[in-house]
């Protein structure tokens, strides 16, 4: 169960991140990426009405 | 009038009546032999048994899988999905049938709650199998028949995009005995019913044609529909296997090589060994003072770009070695692409102890907890 998603930005890249993904036991680091089952989770999740933490690109 | 093999008396043809070169091959009706008819010697098609680690002996995640949440995956392949977080324990038991190695061990934990496996078919895996008539089959025994007295199992089809299927089948668990209602898109192609698992081994099968329209993916569920179960009792299942037959034939052996090589695709991953910090996870350089960029190389393409997580990563460098933790998985943005190499950055744990353009091996602790693991699961 997602507990609260990060977008991380990639350092080096431009406008390419990934996100962090903190369920109540485990960190994951998931691609941004459609086929990973994990991104399709958190479509859900942000369908469901919750919010991906984003502090922006440095 | 001509007979083949001999005139037509009272008695019933027998074997010794079809003698050689009378039936020929072409006079055998193509669908006339069917895979149970075939010798045990010679029914292992390769690959016939649609399902991976159908005889879990893969455990890569480990185990013993203690307090999973609903929707996990624990031994390779294999989804638990119950009402509730922690409904069972896992493990990889060795009660075993005869001349079989392990079981799924399903121990009640919470009572009075449904809990099943579940494992879904990869779209490309589906080809042949769409359409036609299939049969799931399996081994099972419970520890007692008291509460667990209602076993079921389904095979399934998901009628929406390939590959992006809804893994937490169940949208309401139900009375008991009431077949759990599946999630959109999710339709039973079999009529479920109780199985009437008993406290020895048992084969049991169902056979169903796969012909709900749109089906881009197959999963089989098998589940206890229990509602007042007891805590300690345990459910075992084995070999299960999803064929297209219109019935169960052996369950078909892979060697162990071959069959954690297919359970790679989905999942891969490199522990830690006491006492040795020597586990080599990968190798890559570092980008500045606080940032190295790793390229992890799984044994086999990955289904898809996977996630990524890690506990006891070490950046080594000549002089020593940093702890280190992920900080982002690079992705190839192309969707079609089975990776092999999958980029990911790190960072240290504190400090700026590397050099930019340093050349660097990544190791894990001497812990069996240190890990790092690639998920490109369903």
């Amino acid at each position: 169960m997602i507990g609260s998603v990060e977008k991380i930005y990639i350092e080096g890249e431009t406008n390419k991140f990934c996100f962090k993904v903190i369920t109540n036991s485990e960190t994951w680091f998931v691609p941004n990426n459609e086929a990973n089952k994990d991104y399709q989770e958190i479509q859900k999740w942000i369908a469901d009405g919750n919010t991906v933490i984003d502090e922006g690109e440095n | 009038m001509s007979y083949i093999g001999r005139q037509p008396t009272a008695a019933a043809l027998t074997a010794s009546d079809i003698t050689d070169g009378i039936i020929s091959t072409a006079k055998i009706a193509a669908d006339a032999v069917t895979v149970p008819k075939l010798d045990d010697s010679i029914d292992h098609i390769n690959f016939k048994n649609r399902l991976i680690n159908g005889d879990m002996a893969v455990a890569q995640r480990g185990t013993t899988i203690t307090a999973p949440n609903d929707d996990t995956y624990h031994l390779d392949r294999w989804l638990i999905v119950s009402d509730g977080n922690d409904a069972v324990d896992i493990t990889q038991s060795s009660t075993a049938p005869t001349n079989q190695l392990y079981s799924c061990a399903l121990d009640v934990e919470t009572e009075d709650k449904k809990f099943g496996i579940v494992q879904f078919i990869e779209n490309k895996n589906c080809t042949g199998l769409i359409g036609q008539t299939a049969t799931l089959s399996f081994k099972a025994k419970a520890s007692a028949v008291d509460k667990l007295d209602n076993v079921k199992c389904a095979i399934i089809s998901w009628s929406s995009t390939a590959d992006s299927v809804t893994s937490d089948i169940v949208s309401a668990w139900g009375a008991e005995g009431t077949n759990p209602t599946l999630a959109s898109n999710l339709t039973y192609e079999n009529t479920p019913a109780n199985l009437n698992v008993t406290t020895s081994w048992v084969t049991y099968s169902v056979s169903a044609a796969i012909d709900t329209s749109s089906t881009t993916n197959v999963a089989v569920f098998i589940w206890s529909d229990v509602t007042d179960t007891t805590a300690g009792q345990f459910l075992y299942i084995t070999d299960v296997q999803l064929e297209v037959a219109a019935a169960a034939s052996d369950f078909e052996f892979l060697p162990y090589d071959v069959n954690l090589r297919r359970c790679q695709r989905y999942c891969y991953v490199v522990n830690g060994v006491v006492s040795d910090e020597t586990t080599l996870a990968a190798s890559g350089f570092a980008t500045s003072t606080s940032n190295l960029k790793i390229s992890i190389s799984s044994p086999v393409p990955l289904r898809a770009y996977p996630s990524v997580s890690e506990a006891g990563l070490q950046g080594n460098v000549v002089g020593g070695a940093e702890p280190v933790s992920l900080n982002t998985v690079q992705d190839n943005g192309n969707t079609t692409f089975s990776p092999n190499d999958v980029v990911v950055n790190l960072i240290p744990d504190s400090g700026t102890p590397f050099t930019a353009g340093q050349s660097l091996l990544l190791r894990l602790g001497n812990s069996t907890s240190d890990n790092l693991k690639l998920d490109a699961e369903l």
